[in-house]
């Protein structure tokens, strides 16, 4: 049983303390996936917000072009007109930006369940 | 150790596995995206060495803003399991 390919023998060996705890087990495990994934969308979602607040493509242009422009138009050239000054470190004020965008996320979040509610009725 | 101590901690090592892959994708997946955004605003004709280090900045930066984001919401929903009677019923 050294590789991992289980079969319905081995599973018949679990007593039922063993089955008991890898049930509760793998409960945690779907809990903790879950948690995980939300913080991935969220983490996209206020990346754009906090670190990254404008929109790369289309409309933008004008205006990323002006930001560009003024901070490094004599190496504009050099960086292809893309941000070149990008630390790897979060600055306090991104931290906070962060934690305020998941806390209204959530706010924003109860508040359209809320609502929901009241059109169903409506309707 | 018992056989079934055995196949339990093989199930175990599996799931962790699991968990801990399809993570590190949807991780990868968005620093490819948000990354790409960010450091390669409009694509030129080949890929600058500004932008090659925007890339490895902009990952360790998102990882970090990753675990920022994680806190916060383990902190809401701690908060939330806290006071979830008032929180549900208006």
């Amino acid at each position: 049983m050294s590789s991992s390919n289980l079969t319905d023998a081995d599973l018949a060996k679990l007593n039922d303390k063993d089955r008991a705890e890898i049930a509760q087990f793998l409960a945690h495990e779907q809990q903790r996936g879950r948690v995980q994934g939300q913080t991935h969308a969220l983490t996209s979602l206020c990346w754009k917000k906090c670190i990254a607040p404008y929109s790369p493509s289309g409309s933008s242009s004008s205006s990323s072009s002006s930001t560009s422009s003024s901070t490094s138009s004599g190496i504009r050239g050099f960086f292809g007109g893309s941000r070149s000054a990008v630390g790897n470190d979060l600055d306090s004020t991104e931290k906070q930006c962060l934690a305020n965008c998941v806390d209204r996320f959530m706010d924003a979040n109860y508040a359209t369940m809320k609502h929901l509610k009241t059109l169903q009725n409506q309707f | 150790m018992s056989e079934s101590e055995e196949v339990k901690k093989t199930i175990i090592k599996m799931a962790l596995a699991e968990t801990n892959t399809n993570n590190a994708r949807q991780l990868m997946t968005s620093i490819n995206k948000r990354c790409f955004d960010y450091c390669v605003p409009t694509p030129g004709s080949s890929f600058s060495d500004g932008e090659q280090q925007c890339v490895k900045a902009c990952m360790e930066k998102y990882i970090k803003a990753w675990n920022e984001v994680n806190a916060a919401y383990l902190r809401r929903i701690q908060q939330e399991v806290g006071n979830q009677g008032l929180n549900i019923s208006n």
